[in-house]
């Protein structure tokens, strides 16, 4: 699946679940997601989680078991 | 949890609706509460496809407490879901009249300026006691994507797309192991 840049604008966003998609890539969008606290990544094909994670400053609970993440 | 109250955009100056949001935050939060009353029509296990006439229906029932859950609803294309609750929301939710045509900073001036809504009328739903959508459960559907639109929900809590590219051999399989436990 791919997920719309707009994803940016839902501001008071606490929790996104994305799991078992086949997502390579998080979309940019999904860093300004900045209320986030819960974020379920787990069963896709993430290979490495971008820099920009550490902007979803409020999170407390990330989800990625199972999503092939080599580095973080 | 008072944290993010307060990140929360300013809500519309309008009073009731004020009261009515926050309310209803807690019953959010302790429900997977679906908002339909006949789950069995077009349940999980059928995989068959929602005819916009029981969308619709779906869509009318989330404005009572801002959750909709479209959870293995056979949905194939998910524009058409989110778009017709947009311009629903377009329509009905925020009536020009009254709350385009004055921009005004003050709230008390703007208070004296808004044209009175009929507060007589005896529908049951009506704009000022509906709830924003803050849940959306897209999970199992046969989507591909999320239509740009979908950044128009201000007021998006929680929103589910789990298991988007539904397959149903898996999720049979995993039904079957369900059974068999």
């Amino acid at each position: 699946m791919s997920l719309p840049d707009s994803i940016r604008g839902l501001r008071v966003l606490e929790k996104f679940v994305l799991s078992q998609n086949q997502l390579t890539t998080l979309p940019d969008g999904l860093f300004y997601c900045s209320s986030l606290l819960n974020l379920n990544l787990s069963r896709n094909h993430l290979s490495k989680l971008s820099n920009k994670i550490g902007d979803l400053s409020y999170l407390q609970e990330l989800v990625s078991h199972k999503s092939y993440l080599m580095t973080l | 949890m008072a944290s993010s109250t307060r990140r929360h955009p300013p809500l519309r100056p309008s009073s009731t609706t004020n009261r009515t949001v926050r309310g209803v935050e807690k019953r959010v939060n302790n429900a997977a509460v679906s908002n339909d009353t006949n789950d069995d029509e077009y349940g999980i296990a059928t995989g068959k496809q929602v005819p916009r006439s029981y969308l619709l229906k779906l869509i009318k029932g989330s404005r009572m407490n801002g959750i909709l859950n479209l959870a293995s609803r056979g949905l194939t294309e998910g524009n058409s879901v989110i778009n017709i609750y947009i311009s629903e929301l377009l329509f009905c939710l925020v009536p020009g009249e009254i709350f385009l045509d004055e921009v005004v900073e003050d709230e008390n001036q703007q208070r004296q300026k808004l044209k009175t809504p009929d507060f007589n009328q005896n529908n049951t739903e009506t704009w000022w006691t509906r709830e924003p959508l803050k849940t959306l459960d897209l999970s199992s559907n046969s989507l591909t994507t999320l239509p740009k639109e979908i950044e128009t929900l201000d007021y998006l809590l929680v929103l589910n797309v789990c298991f988007f590219a539904f397959n149903s051999y898996l999720y049979f399989s995993l039904f079957r192991f369900k059974i068999t436990n």
